[in-house]
């Protein structure tokens, strides 16, 4: 008697026998309910986890093809490893337990032999849940996975729907369901090298498409056009265009695009970035992407952040050493002191002070091409956007730090820790969304940085808006991570020490930055002299660091006559105001007692700028609100005064 | 119960997927003759076209950010990764048009990027297919995975805001594009003459605005001369029909073509259709159609002109003498560079090219006469259509087609659910 065929086997037959070979997707009531109804909260979730499978397959390049802005369907397109169908097999019938880490992992060729937390070519894996693929439940109930290995004369192709059949009874959250089938059989390939994987996901559902197409900003536009002939709601500054929902063929919005249909790849992406941050040259300072960009931009904006690819520009270890960046070294206690770093000429950060990360092998290369554009991490740490604040310089705080937790049982602390951070601080971070911090296990992260850093409970509001931070995790962690690969187990000792670290290095770099700040002001005000405005600055300096602000911004009135403009001013760091927008008209003559009283005026106006400024009231304004809500202010207070 | 005229369940339950299946049947387009065209026709005038001309594009314009360090090291020339033959087509389910020219450029070694346009995409089993197709044609090491096929019209391309025009756009300008219609741009009584011809338009616009270098046009259509729309075919000819008054030449050349006295020219009358044979008809509408194409050219500034380069016809269903024509065009930009008249300098810079429409109209009519039948060629030269039917055989192996019932289906006469 012969061995029946495995499932495998089959579909390997399937050239002769030409019949698809059909397997049924099993699953866990509470895995199925936990993929299909959202554990990801956006879109770029679930792209997430399809790159972060290329990547642990020990692909050199994905390519991601949409129809934007129809977005019917798109495509997900490595150079990986491929899927055996064995493997196919395997991850089918095992949703919710991946292979990867396993002894499987092994012998299916997927992992290192080494180490079976390392992909062949030496990656950290990322993986570990096995139910990444399945994320694609966001955004269809049907997709393709074209599969090939190097080698083989075949591709496979998986034909999949997602949903539980009719006849599945309700039962228990542990009793195995169908939740699905794959049919899958294979067909000859003529090149033989060829090797990667495509998910090409299908008939899109409404409600994803409707948020890759920003359908409910541009819905709002409508009504509100309808309504009242005008809409309060605008375009964004950057989108991909917009179909006409009344004929499929047709875009009602032409793409408005940063960027050329001649420019490269590289290109593009660079000229989003730099048209995002200079928008803050023209409102109040600030860049809210969510403002800015439609959802298909800020899907790109979010991938770029998590996935592991290289920084825009430099990493931050790599910063050259020039005189606009001031580096220090964190150190590893609760009430800890940074050191300012002295870099050689020549030499980085990472060499002065041994930093590996991001870890990955030698001449690794991992590249992101979306629909023609290569995306690439957008944080920026050259050329900052000048500001008001009075220190001008960028600081750029770095640490390293491994924990053994020698004394303790590692079945409770989870085993080592070892990371390596920076937190930066610049008077503007831009966009809005890089406030906060970022944890990234391995080379990967979850969608968004953390703007309370971790519950930071002092209230440093003005200087936690300056930070931009990450934590780069390469050992340890792991057992932290939450389903959806975007939240922390709180309780977990990592995730415990990984919060005192932090906020022992916030506070780090809080005293460096008033220090710096007080240096800075101390000579400034020796230039200083009557006696009222020493007395209004003490207070504002005293009322601003009460509420832990202790940056007090140069203010200067300029006469409307003067040939420089207000903007000029401030672009070398002074919030200015034209006096003629804060003051009421003082055009008489003056007598010595006005004057004098226009000098109290100007104190004052200056003081509630200052006061202003310092709680970060302003930011969001335009020059012009700003000089209008100072005078309104000004005015209130002086008819108190009866004057 | 649910109220009729209620939309708002509309958009929330998705529609229920309809399965792929993998078997597949011979159609028109993988007879033997079509693998003339393919060889004989379209690849041969593109290796041509990429060693006069973009070979030596490449030299001047130097790397492309299109080309990763990735798809240098893949191919061993990487002057042609840095310039991709960008190709506009309509490809089929098989994409069976690149498959070839991949294959038959193996020699030259172009890197090809290409936009297709397909409106049975989609997750039917059509559209299985041409994923299918797709994922394995992007795997040859010299085709980019920026390709595209879109699901869409390419008569949509009339429309500047088309979803297929947003594309062109973004794929474009193309050395080559090729129209391999299903339907007809010959004036027929059932056809749809009018969205081709627009979109035709439409892309030539393009074309010449945003190419600096030669390109090609490939368009294969039906030609059902039995069916022909007099009036649609008259308002194609005005351009022919004025040339022939104003150019002796011109007069001289179609005569030998058709009867001029057929085309009514210098009066009211439409052409006469019931004057023409069937050939003719099918000549005067290569005339015509080259015709018109070379009046986009001349009225552009900057002004381009075009060539018909060997054409073909053949048969798809002998008894309703329907045929397929394939017409190859060469685009070129006329080019004047500045002349000195002092003879103080004696730097050489190449002549200005010469531009005379009722020349280049001329020398069309000379090709529309060479215009070669396929099915002829194929009769006289058994060695030859072994040949063919061997690398066709292959080509659709490649695309899952099985080898041996291929050959078989030849030798029992290529028979089609169209005939
Ligand atoms: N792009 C890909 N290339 C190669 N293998 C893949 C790819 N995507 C998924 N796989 C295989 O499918 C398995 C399941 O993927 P997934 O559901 O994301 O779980 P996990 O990544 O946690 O293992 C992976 O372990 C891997 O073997
Ligand atoms: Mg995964």
């Amino acid at each position: 008697m012969t061995k029946p065929k495995s499932k495998a086997e089959q579909i390997r037959d399937t050239s002769k026998t030409g019949k698809p070979v059909n397997i049924p997707l099993r699953t866990s009531q509470k895995i199925l309910a936990r993929i299909t109804d959202g554990i990801y909260r956006q879109p770029a979730s679930a792209l997430r986890e399809l790159i972060s499978n290329a990547y642990d397959a020990d692909a050199r390049k994905v390519t991601i093809t949409t129809d934007a802005p129809r977005f019917a369907e798109i495509s997900v397109r490595d150079d990986g490893i491929g899927i055996s169908p064995e493997m196919l097999q395997y991850l089918i019938e095992n949703i919710g337990g991946s292979a990867k880490r396993t002894g499987r992992g092994e012998e299916l060729r997927i992992t290192s032999s080494a180490d079976k937390d390392f992909s062949p070519k030496g990656r950290k894996l990322i993986g570990k849940m096995g139910i990444g693929l399945f994320a694609v439940a966001q955004f269809t109930r049907h997709f393709l996975i074209i599969t090939k290995c190097k080698g083989e004369g075949f591709r496979t192709i998986a034909d999949v729907t997602l949903g539980k059949s009719d006849d599945t009874e309700q039962t228990s959250s542990d009793v195995e369901i169908t939740s699905g089938e794959a049919r899958i059989w294979i067909e000859s390939a003529s090149n033989i090298n060829a090797q990667g994987t495509e998910v090409k996901l299908l008939d899109l559902l409404p409600r994803t498409r409707a948020e890759l197409c920003s359908l409910e900003h541009w819905s709002r536009i409508d009504f509100e056009s309808e309504e009242d002939g005008k809409s309060q709601a605008v375009p964004p500054v950057f989108h991909i265009g917009r179909m006409d929902p009344e004929n499929a063929d047709q875009l009602l919005e032409q793409p408005k695009l940063p960027w050329d249909t001649k420019d490269g790849p590289k290109m593009r992406f660079e000229k989003l970035v730099t048209s995002v941050r200079a928008l803050a040259g023209t409102a109040g300072g600030l860049v809210d992407l969510d403002a800015v960009c439609d959802n298909y931009l800020q899907t790109l904006w979010n991938l770029a952040l998590a996935c592991p690819l290289d920084y825009m520009g430099h990493h931050p270890f790599d910063i050259p050493k020039d005189n606009k960046t001031l580096f220090f070294d964190l150190e590893n206690k609760t009430r800890g002191q940074s050191v300012e770093l002295k870099i050689a000429k020549g030499k980085t950060a990472r060499e002065e002070l041994d930093l590996q990360s991001p870890w990955a092998p030698k001449k690794d290369k991992f590249e992101l091409l979306i629909d023609g554009t290569q995306i690439s991490r957008p944080i920026v740490f050259i050329d900052q956007p000048k500001t008001v604040n009075a220190i001008k310089t960028p600081l750029l705080f770095v640490g390293k730090c491994r924990e053994e937790f020698d004394d303790k049982l590692p079945s409770l602390s989870g085993g080592p820790l070892e990371f390596e951070a920076y937190l930066f601080w610049t008077p503007k971070v831009l966009p809005t969304q890089h406030q906060g911090v970022m944890l990234r296990v391995g080379n990967a992260a979850g969608a968004i940085f953390d703007r309370t850093f971790m519950g930071y409970q002092i209230s440093e509001q003005t200087r936690l808006r300056q930070i931009t931070a990450e934590i780069f995790v390469h050992e340890g962690l792991d057992g932290a991570i939450n389903l959806d690969r975007e939240t922390y187990n709180f309780a977990h000792p990592h995730y415990q020490f990984l919060v005192k670290w932090l906020h022992s290095a916030l506070r780090q770099l809080s005293n460096r930055n008033k220090a710096i700040g007080k240096e800075i002001r101390d000579k400034k005000r020796g230039d200083e002299s009557t006696k009222v405005r020493k007395r209004i600055e003490r207070v504002v300096t005293k009322k601003l660091a009460d509420v832990g602000v202790d940056d007090v911004v140069e203010v200067q009135f300029i006469e409307p006559t003067l040939f420089e403009s207000v903007s000029d001013i401030r672009d070398e760091g002074i919030v200015a105001f034209r006096k003629d927008a804060v003051f009421r008209d003082n055009s008489g003559r003056k007598t010595g007692a006005s004057k004098q009283r226009e000098e109290v005026y100007e104190q004052k106006a200056t003081a509630l700028a200052q006061l202003l400024y310092g709680w970060g009231l302003l930011d969001d304004l335009s020059y012009d609100d700003q000089a209008t809500l100072v005078r309104d202010i000004l005015e209130i207070v002086l008819l108190e005064d009866g004057t | 119960m649910t109220d009729k005229s209620s939309d708002l369940s509309d958009d929330i339950v998705p529609e229920a997927p309809r399965h792929s299946s993998f078997d597949r049947k011979f159609e028109p387009w993988h007879k033997v003759r079509k693998e003339f065209v393919r060889k004989e026709q379209w690849n041969k005038f593109v290796i041509r076209y990429v060693k006069r001309h973009l070979k030596r594009e490449l030299q001047a314009e130097g790397v492309n950010e299109w080309s990763t360090d990735d798809e240098m090291l893949d191919i061993p020339e990487t002057i042609s990764v840095a310039y991709p033959l960008k190709c506009l087509v309509i490809p089929g389910d098989d994409i069976l048009d690149i498959r070839s020219l991949c294959r038959d450029t193996e020699n030259i070694k172009c890197y090809i990027r290409y936009l297709g346009f397909n409106e049975g995409q989609g997750s039917d089993r059509v559209g299985t297919r041409v994923h299918i197709a797709h994922n394995e044609v992007t795997s040859h090491p010299r085709v980019s995975t920026h390709s595209l096929v879109l699901c869409d019209r390419f008569q949509m391309v009339a429309k500047p805001n088309s979803q297929a025009y947003r594309y062109m756009k973004e794929f474009g300008p193309f050395h080559v594009v090729n129209l391999d219609l299903c339907d007809s741009l010959f004036p027929t009584t059932s056809g749809d003459l009018e969205s081709y011809y627009n979109a035709l338009y439409r892309m030539s616009a393009f074309q010449m605005k945003e190419m600096a270098t030669p390109w090609l046009l490939f368009i294969t259509t039906q030609a059902a001369p039995k069916e022909v729309d007099a009036s649609q075919l008259d308002m194609l000819c005005k351009p022919t029909k004025d040339n022939v008054l104003i150019s002796t030449e011109f007069a001289a050349a179609i005569s030998d073509l058709v009867p001029t006295a057929a085309l009514n020219t210098g009066t009211s009358a439409p052409v006469d259709c019931s004057q023409l044979n069937e050939r003719q008809l099918i000549d005067l509408f290569g005339v015509a159609i080259g015709k018109a194409l070379l009046k986009f050219c001349s009225t552009a500034t900057p002004k381009w002109k075009v060539g018909m380069l060997g054409s073909h016809i053949y048969s798809i269903y002998e008894p309703l003498n329907v045929s397929m024509l394939s017409l190859a065009f060469k685009f070129s930009p006329v080019t004047a560079p500045p002349q000195d008249s002092t003879g103080l300098s004696s730097i050489d810079l190449p002549t200005p090219t010469s531009f005379n429409e009722s020349e280049l109209a001329t020398k069309l009519v000379a090709a529309v006469r060479n215009i070669s039948n396929i099915d002829e060629i194929l009769a006289a030269d058994p060695e030859l259509k072994t040949r063919l039917t061997e690398s066709s055989a292959d080509l659709l192996k490649s695309a899952g087609y099985d080898r041996n019932v291929y050959l078989q289906w030849v030798k029992d006469g290529e028979q089609t659910s169209l005939g």
